[in-house]
């Protein structure tokens, strides 16, 4: 099956070269794991600072708490807030998160997400030898 | 060693039709075709017998200096083996990651083989050379008591169902842009895979996904085997590479990124300097001036792409035959010693020897008027007597 080419941008602080219209991975932040799980599922929420967690706080205002209380949502594209999870799509109709959602460095092997493609391939003729 | 002329067989273009192989009419140059029907090379049987041992011994050849290499884990330079792929080179060797097919290229005179070179990553012209051929000398008329060094397609449904379990599911990528050759070699391979009782699946290599946790085909489905006919290091470039982990079963394995590489024809003429059935091979240094006819080859490239002739270390300019394909300068050469092989009624012949898992399981053969064998040379099927 063959269908038009997706243009990647996995992680635009690492790849800047790349582009991609859901805008940057980013999860969202929470004041308790509560809300979290209210607008997502318990989880997908993992507290801050926790292992594996690749945020990027740089420049991104929390209010209240002191770090050890708040939580992180699933990663999803900024533009296009749902994750895959369990084989079904989390779309939250609410949003109790605080602040802005954190960017993301790395995206994580452990927290699923709707799929991104087109970070393999190139335009080219036949290669095969 | 002898080029025949033979009958064409009535109806031949559609009885290629009938097995998928849609591109044997492919245009070449000088306004034939892909598929030479009518042109066929006879060999006799101490000939195929010593061919096949060849192709096994040169494999096993192979592999010492890929161990050798992973072993010490010093990797020359002229082989340009990113940092970031060591890891993943030593841990699919280490672990056995098993390999399916790959296919040697010699010179041939019909007494000396020459190894000119492995394509162990991404061979094509698999179709044509397990189930075309193998049709035409069915049908032919004729050539009695023949028969053909050919047992590829019932190797590659052995070798799946060794290297996989039973219901196993494998998906099949190939790049979108690629040719209909390369398509259909994936689709044959995929049917070989199906009737070795695997699942199997098609997609493009632009649409394998990534939901954070493993690779996806179009379903959101993981992906946990991979035919990939696209290069290896085509892939470590891409911004997707950096999610391959041990755990990624893909075929052709990564450790294959060593053999395909034609660094390891120097690598091979070190450890046996001499043998009778390599050729002569140092990497690309222009400051050395080589005595003699040579060839300059890219370590990674295919179809007989870039490749120059050099005569006492002075550029000659392209080998006839060979193309420019900017994708393939970008790395580094080998220099190969020109190898005289006859013509035959002004054809050049290079064998192709089908190696399926470790043994060594049939032979094609594609001619040209040219140097070199590259995308416009034509297929011409074979037959043995005894």
């Amino acid at each position: 099956m063959r269908s038009k080419k997706i243009n990647l941008v996995v992680v635009p602080l690492l790849l800047t070269a790349c582009s991609h219209n859901d805008g940057p991975l980013v999860q969202d932040v929470y004041n308790n794991q509560y809300d979290c799980a209210t607008d997502w599922n318990t989880e997908t929420c993992e507290e801050e600072n926790s292992s594996g967690s690749g945020s990027s706080t740089a420049g991104v205002r929390y209010y209240g708490g002191f770090g050890s209380g708040r939580y992180l949502g699933p990663q999803y594209y900024q533009h296009n807030r749902e994750v895959s999870f369990k084989g079904n799509t989390l779309r939250p109709h609410t949003n109790l998160s605080v602040g802005q959602p954190s960017i993301s460095t790395t995206a994580k092997r452990y927290s699923v997400s709707s799929p991104i493609r087109g970070g393999f391939g190139r335009g080219g003729s036949s290669f095969g030898g | 060693m002898k080029r025949k002329i033979l009958a064409p067989r009535t109806d031949w273009q559609l009885e290629h039709q009938k097995i998928g192989f849609d591109y044997f009419n492919l245009p070449s140059l000088d306004g034939s075709i892909y598929w030479s029907e009518g042109i066929a090379y006879e060999f006799t049987l101490k000939q195929i017998e010593q061919l096949e041992d060849a192709a096994n011994e040169l494999h096993q050849m192979c592999l010492a200096v890929v161990g050798d290499l992973i072993q010490q884990g010093n990797y020359p330079d002229y082989f340009q083996i990113p940092v970031s792929t060591i890891a993943q080179i030593e841990q699919s060797w280490r672990q056995n990651a098993p390999m399916l097919y790959g296919r040697f290229d010699f010179a041939y005179d019909g007494r000396n083989i020459k190894m000119l070179e492995y394509n162990a990553d991404t061979p094509t012209g698999l179709l044509e050379a397990s189930v075309a051929q193998w049709l035409w000398i069915e049908q032919v008329s004729g050539i009695s008591n023949r028969d053909q060094f050919n047992s590829i397609h019932e190797d590659l449904i052995k070798r799946w169902r060794t290297i996989l379990p039973r219901g196993s599911h494998v998906h099949f990528a190939a790049c979108q842009e690629a040719g209909r050759e390369d398509w259909g070699n994936l689709e044959y391979l995929m049917d070989t895979a199906f009737q070795a009782h695997l699942q199997v699946s098609e997609l493009s290599m632009e649409n394998i996904g990534w939901n954070g946790q493993s690779f996806v085909d179009l379903n959101n489905r993981p992906i946990q085997n991979l035919f990939k006919l696209y290069p290896w290091e085509w892939i470590w470039e891409e911004s997707f590479s950096q999610y391959l982990s041990p755990q990624s079963n893909w075929i052709e394995p990564c450790w294959k990124m060593l053999l395909s590489n034609k660094a390891i024809l120097v690598e091979l003429w070190k450890r046996y300097p001499n043998h009778p059935l390599l050729v002569e091979t140092h990497h690309f240094d222009p400051q050395q001036k080589l005595s003699g006819k040579w060839v300059k080859k890219p370590i990674l490239a295919r179809e007989g792409a870039n490749i120059r002739v050099l005569q006492d270390g002075q550029d000659q300019g392209a080998a006839s035959g060979s193309f420019y394909f900017d994708d393939y300068d970008k790395y580094g050469y080998v220099v190969q010693k020109w190898v005289e092989t006859p013509l035959f009624s002004g054809q050049l012949p290079t064998l192709g020897l089908w190696m399926v898992g470790h043994q060594c399981a049939g032979m094609s053969i594609r001619e040209d008027c040219y140097d070199i064998i590259g995308n416009d040379a034509h297929f011409a099927a074979h037959y043995f007597v005894e």
